[in-house]
């Protein structure tokens, strides 16, 4: 008899399984809420009394775009590769599960995982926020900032755990994930050298056309930053809050059925 | 209908090519050992069985459906003990088996299929990593006979095992076949094959060399009979009248036992032979090629 359960769900359930065995999702909650604890509970010992609620909370804006892409990354990035090079993944394909349950299963799991400690960062400062001034503006402001982390995230989750399916070692799929990861650094580079080579290997004169500026909008860092300037975070920049969390969720989703595809046809 | 059919069967790795042409057909009902020397395709032939791998050319079709296109529904109908798993370290032996079942929808009782593949009540909460190879094996094998599937592929299932889980490996082989599932197995352990097996297919180099009954290969190889006769005495005269008799192909003795390896009709004649240099035969027996000669018979030199 079929399970009348999705089987995606099932591999989300054991990766959560997994990582509650093992005390990754614990630890780095623990972590988290510790680390949260000693920011926002210090900032409020040590800052004037102007300081605010939504300014202790923008502490963490900064912080979650240098640690999520990392934690991202190494928490996906063996997430399929790593189980089909140990032989693992045997085990669940031995069962009723489809590859792409397999592949959207442990995406969805590593998700999970990797974003409880975002939540619980917030969610343990957010109490040391509000003794601040401007309780409305503290808690727009760390609904935003859980927004955000949530679908960088996600975003990271995706292309880590794109690269693990679609590459048959763990080192490869790193390895994808660290050009991931300097591509954001330097988002205009590929652009560039085209422009580069189209000039005939001379650097352009000309600025860049206006009709490129729509590619900046695609980079998950110029993202996750208007969604956090759509909740009132201050800084420089356009960029609409929708559209950045639509590219965040692209470059969550985008990957992961990329590397499904490649995975469904691949020899174990 | 047969539980499995492969038809020209090919699968080509880059250069090299695992199966060549294979076509293979196991009845449902039947336990059917897979044999072959390392490197002879037997892995390769079950990853495309369960779409681990796909094949370059061919047909294959498991419990009457494609094996590739209808992957997911044949893998409701079988249990799998597949070869190089690995277990999730930090899970219990139980919830390996709760996994399985919630897979399959069933509402087996997890205890009772750790009991039966002999995994003892203090180590089923315990974390799988820790367990042995063997134990490994085992939650392997109670993992695969969730759901009672219609079809049990057990790829190396003894490897690991000492003699009393092979045994119960064998045990738990028989009492699957009696309820009528099909069980289609590789092993490298020719008496665990014999023991259990209806029929036995042979890989060699990618090509399936020989399919039949464990007897019906001893009856084509021709590998004879070994005689051991217990004489009053080996004298000289007896093992030269053994050595010219047609039909014998080895003789060797010790104190009161003559081993004679012959063909079949030349056995009256070996024992007429001893008997006329005035030696007498005290007691005789019979045996059959082992199937080690039999196995060696197909996958070694150039048959």
């Amino acid at each position: 008899m079929p399970s009348t359960n999705s089987g995606w769900w099932l591999v989300t359930k054991q990766e959560l399984r997994v990582a509650r065995a093992d005390g990754t999702l614990l630890w780095s909650v623990a972590g988290a809420a510790l680390f949260a604890v000693l920011l926002a509970g210090g900032v409020g010992s040590f800052t004037a009394a102007d300081w605010t609620g939504p300014d202790t909370i923008r502490l963490f804006g900064p912080l979650l775009l240098l640690v999520v892409p990392v934690t991202a990354a190494s928490n996906a990035y063996s997430a399929i590769s790593g189980p089909r090079q140990s032989g693992r993944l045997r085990v669940p394909l031995s069962l009723p599960f489809s590859r792409t349950d397999v592949v959207y299963g442990t995406a969805i799991g590593r998700f999970v995982a990797t974003a409880s400690p975002v939540v619980a960062l917030v969610a343990v400062a957010l109490p040391f926020a509000l003794t601040r001034p401007e309780m409305t503006n503290t808690l727009v402001a760390a609904l935003g900032i859980t927004l955000a982390g949530v679908v960088l995230t996600a975003a990271f989750c995706g292309v880590a755990v794109g690269w693990s399916a679609a590459t048959r070692t763990p080192t490869r799929a790193l390895l994808g994930c660290i050009a991931v990861g300097a591509l954001c650094v330097r988002w205009w580079l590929p652009v560039d050298i085209v422009r580069y080579v189209a000039a005939g290997f001379a650097w352009p004169s000309t600025p860049r056309p206006d009709w490129l500026s729509f590619y900046g909008h695609l980079s998950p860092v110029d993202a996750y930053l208007s969604v956090l300037r759509a909740t009132g975070f201050p800084g420089a920049g356009g960029g609409n809050g929708f559209v950045g969390v639509a590219v965040l969720l692209a470059w969550a989703v985008v990957p992961v059925v990329l590397g499904a595809a490649r995975f469904r046809r691949a020899d174990l | 209908m047969a539980a499995i059919e492969l038809s020209g069967v090919r699968k080509e790795f880059g250069d090299v090519t695992a199966l060549q042409g294979v076509d293979l057909s196991v009845e449902e009902g039947e336990v059917f050992g897979f044999l072959g020397p390392n490197g002879a395709g037997k892995s390769t032939t079950i990853d495309i069985l369960l779409d681990f791998v796909r094949p370059t050319a061919g047909d294959v079709r498991v419990l009457g459906r494609n094996a590739q296109r209808d992957s997911l529904s044949i893998r409701d109908d079988i249990g799998v003990l597949p070869e190089g798993f690995h277990v999730y370290d930090r899970l219990t032996g139980r919830q390996h088996v709760e996994f399985a079942i919630e897979s399959k929808g069933v509402d087996d009782d997890p205890d009772a299929l750790l009991e039966r593949t002999g995994i003892e009540p203090s180590a089923r909460d315990r974390k799988a990593g820790g367990y042995s190879k063997g134990m490994q094996q085992r939650l392997a094998l109670a993992m695969a006979l969730v759901g009672e599937p219609d079809l049990i592929i057990l790829d190396e299932p003894s490897t690991g095992l000492d003699p009393n889980g092979a045994r119960e490996m064998r045990d738990v082989i028989r009492e699957e076949s009696a309820r009528g599932a099909t069980v289609f197995f590789s092993s490298h352990i020719l008496e665990q094959v014999e023991a259990v097996c209806d029929r036995v297919g042979i890989l060699r180099r990618g090509e399936l060399v020989a399919e039949d009954t464990i007897r019906g290969l001893r009856e084509n190889v021709s590998t004879g009979t070994v005689l051991t006769l217990v004489v009053s005495e080996v004298t000289p005269e007896a093992i030269e009248a053994v050595e010219n008799v047609d039909g014998v192909s080895d003789v060797s003795s010790d104190r009161d036992t003559i081993r004679v390896h012959a063909d079949n009709a030349a056995k009256t004649r070996v024992l007429d032979a001893i008997e006329r240099t005035g030696v007498t035969v005290e007691d005789f027996a019979t045996e059959d090629a082992s199937l080690d000669e039999v196995f060696a018979a197909y996958t070694e030199g150039d048959r």
